[in-house]
């Protein structure tokens, strides 16, 4: 397991050490890159934009958070008739539309997967596959423990390897285990890699192509 | 100075810097000066400015040839292009920030330029 690092004098994270960071963020690769795609799921913060100032890039930030739980609790109200898979690829790609015709190289997930419903799973996988590179590499985390708490995290780029934990209130999100994601992901996508940190939750990349799996 | 109580709609085009505290929507060209849209400022339009400032919510896509600053009442939904973008903490932005586009642009002249670089303001100022 993983801890996590300095905490606030109420003992909540401040920052969280991530293990699997780095092998998106490795600078040998980043560099190689001409003109750098990066995808934010997240809140725009001088941070991450401070991190990538380092490379020729364009960072699109979605601060898509509170948009995807709306839009979640909306499906969940209409499960008696799910809508269909296409309704729902349409749905979410005009709701994240400002990814544009673009395909990504690194895209930060955060915690966007415990914002969406579980039927929501398969047309996010759609979209993602859709604008992304074929050696992107996608980093997020997940609920993982049962019982884990649940909170709308604003986190932030503060290295290769730390995260700044900038807000975070408690609602309600909804949780997926990995393989389901993995289905969903599939067949161009994969969770390549997790690590189990303390506070419950699974820190992952991922990735296309067939690799290894690996759990650490 | 465009004042709270004021609405435009059309194209502004200027050879002075401009602050912008009503509505405005259209265009806004002031290739060699400043913007600033105050913090009652709201604009709906595509700017193109030597310097950007926002205090108040802007929708459209930003130019700024020097630099771009989301103060920490700024709301800005739209893609930006500057070599200088800076985002101070409490500013909201949606969108997407091309830190390569002027960078590839100015490395076309004879002269080296300063490359493109973001600043941080980890408080409100």
């Amino acid at each position: 397991m993983v801890s996590l690092g300095r905490k606030t004098e109420d003992n909540r994270p401040e920052s969280i050490i991530c293990r699997l960071l780095p092998t998106v963020l490795d600078p040998t690769k980043l560099e190689k890159k001409t003109a750098l795609q990066v995808l934010d799921f997240g809140r725009a913060n001088s941070a991450t934009l401070a991190f990538f100032n380092q490379y020729p890039c364009r960072l699109c930030v979605l601060d898509a958070a509170e948009t995807l739980l709306e839009w979640s609790e909306s499906v969940a109200a209409r499960m008696e008739e799910p809508p269909s898979a296409s309704q729902m690829r349409l749905e979410l790609s005009n709701l994240l539309s400002s990814i544009g015709d673009y395909r990504y190289d690194v895209v930060f997930l955060w915690d966007t997967l415990n914002h969406l419903h579980p039927h929501a799973l398969d047309a996010f996988g759609s979209v993602l596959r859709r604008h992304v590179t074929t050696d992107f590499k996608g980093h997020g985390f997940m609920l993982h423990k049962k019982g884990t708490p649940q909170f709308l995290r604003q986190l932030s780029l503060q290295s290769e390897s730390v995260l700044n934990i900038r807000e975070q209130e408690s609602v309600p999100l909804y949780a997926h285990n990995r393989k389901q994601v993995n289905e969903a992901l599939e067949p161009d996508l994969k969770i390549d890699h997790g690590v189990l940190h303390g506070d419950g939750r699974l820190e992952f990349v991922v990735t296309s192509g067939v690799q290894v799996s690996q759990l650490v | 100075m465009i004042g709270a109580k004021v609405k435009v709609k059309g194209d502004i085009v200027a050879s002075e810097d401009l602050l912008v505290e009503g509505e405005v929507s259209g265009t806004i060209t002031l290739s060699d000066n400043e913007l600033v849209v105050g913090t009652s400022g709201r604009v709906e339009a595509n700017i193109n400015a030597k310097i950007v400032r926002i205090e108040g919510q802007v929708t459209g896509d930003i130019d700024g040839s020097e630099r771009v600053i989301i103060c920490a009442s700024g709301n800005v939904e739209g893609n930006v292009s500057s070599p200088r973008v800076m985002l101070e903490d409490g500013g909201r932005f949606k969108g997407s920030i091309d830190m390569g586009s002027t960078k590839a642009a100015v490395a076309a002249k004879p002269t080296p330029a300063p490359a493109p670089e973001v600043h941080s303001i980890d408080k409100a100022g």
